[in-house]
């Protein structure tokens, strides 16, 4: 499993061995894309039970699916997408509100060099404890690199909305580092 | 009411986007140009890798498992694919020649040969007579409302008509056989159905046998004599119907049995028939 943040290489005939049903050849995929799947599902979700589920539902569906995979993308961008898509359809059916104000957040905002003194698993503590749908906005801006454009397509709200929930989202991240490193 | 002087709601964020958008302000920018950086550790959680639980694991290798015994080679699917495909074609041809059958049945049906026929069996007097002549119009045209309800009729098989008189109702001249002035009035064809059955309001109707006679038939008779022409959408007789027509079967046999006997009787008498009635 990797660990070190490296991109991970998966032989094609690996892949094409698990979506002929191969359980050696999945298991051996599995063991190498489950970490980083499993951190994914533990930002999204509220608790860990959630996220175990979402793991579970998210790896159920790559295997489905995996014989539509077209060797065209990184294998991983392709996994990713299934277990995003997984959580947003969890919280969607949760009903969270990705365009309500769940706190109040002063709009001012400035420098923290302290995040750097925080390491992965701090940083992880912080985006949990945002609420849904700040989270929500950080994962998937922040982190997975979906623009603002693709966010409001995918939450089904206004481009300004993503951004301004961002732009909370950000502030309330600061607060957190802040009260992290005292 | 005062202190509501000092209240403040918190507005819905997406205003502060759209107010930024109108003031041309990039919102982004607000934080983004000085401070993203400072988040950009976030983006470190990309690649972090956390250990599933080890239940976890054994959960979805077990459902996987589960799946792959299910799962059958692409030829195997290929041949289930064509032999899905060939079950519905051969389906849809199944429902085509039914669909086709039942057509070509509602064609022949009563309903259709209102149509299709111009034949007026009633008053056709040309064919031979014997004693029973219902059956016999019903066998010579079939068009006949009678000629739907066979079973009814079964058991006159072979027996021919006799013309006993001419009738006429509404402009609708009939002839009337073997003294059945009931059966042979309410023997129209489809095609010819007169226009009192046709009406949405039953009203009683005058059957003249001659100059100085006539009999009255009631509304509820009308009404009843619409119901026995009633057909479904695919030509078949209603249950109402049905049931009319064996109602009035009923009295055919009465009718028959009081005059058939004694030959010297008339219907067109207006003695006999009031004998009959009372």
């Amino acid at each position: 499993m990797d660990t070190s943040g490296n991109i991970l290489h998966f032989p094609p005939v690996l892949i094409k061995q698990a979506a002929q049903g191969d359980p050696v050849a999945f298991k051996e995929l599995y063991q190498m894309i489950s970490g980083k799947m499993y951190s994914l599902c533990l930002r999204y979700a509220s608790n860990t039970e959630d996220a175990n589920d979402l793991f579970q539902e998210g790896f159920i569906k790559l295997y489905r699916h995996l014989s539509n995979y077209r060797f065209e993308g990184s294998f991983e961008g392709w996994a990713r997408t299934i277990f995003v898509t997984t959580c947003l359809d969890s919280l969607k059916k949760k009903k969270v509100q990705f365009t309500e104000v769940s706190e109040e957040i002063a709009l001012e905002s400035k420098g923290i060099s302290a995040i750097d003194k925080l390491d992965m698993d701090d940083l992880m503590k912080i985006v949990r404890q945002l609420p849904d749908g700040y989270r929500t906005i950080v994962n998937l801006y922040l982190i997975e690199d979906y623009s603002h454009k693709e966010i409001a397509g995918i939450l089904g709200i206004t481009e300004s909305g993503s951004k301004s929930k961002l732009h909370k989202a950000r502030n309330l991240l600061k607060q957190k580092i802040t009260a992290e490193n005292i | 009411m005062h202190q509501l002087k000092d209240h403040d709601i918190q507005p819905p964020e997406e205003l502060f986007g759209l107010v930024a958008e109108q003031l041309k302000i990039n919102v982004e920018g607000l934080t983004s140009d000085s401070h993203e950086s400072d988040l950009r550790e976030f983006e470190r959680l990309k690649d972090n890798s956390v250990e599933p639980p080890e239940i976890v694991t054994e959960k979805i290798m077990a459902a996987v498992h589960q799946q792959t015994s299910t799962i059958t080679p692409t030829v195997s699917l290929l041949k289930r694919s064509a032999f899905r495909i060939a079950a519905t074609i051969l389906l849809l041809a199944a429902v085509w020649g039914i669909y086709t059958l039942v057509s070509t049945k509602d064609n022949k049906s009563p309903g259709k040969d209102i149509v299709t026929h111009n034949d007026v069996p009633i008053q056709n007097e040309n064919r031979p007579i014997s004693k029973d002549s219902l059956h016999d119009i019903v066998i010579a045209n079939r068009k006949t409302f009678r000629a739907s309800h066979k079973k009814a009729y079964s058991r006159n098989t072979g027996s021919r008509t006799h013309q006993t008189g001419r009738a006429s109702a509404e402009g609708y001249d009939f002839a009337i056989k073997d003294n059945d002035l009931l059966g042979s009035f309410t023997n129209f064809n489809y095609r010819q159905l007169p226009d009192f059955l046709n009406e949405e309001d039953s009203r009683s109707i005058q059957v003249k046998t001659d100059h100085s006679t006539s009999i009255t038939v009631s509304e509820g008779m009308v009404s009843m004599m619409k119901k026995m022409y009633k057909t479904k959408r695919n030509g078949q007789f209603t249950w109402k119907a049905k049931r009319e027509r064996k109602k009035l079967l009923r009295w055919k046999k009465a009718d028959a049995n009081f005059f058939d006997k004694n030959p010297a009787k008339n219907p067109m008498d207006p003695f006999d028939l009031a004998e009959f009635i009372f």
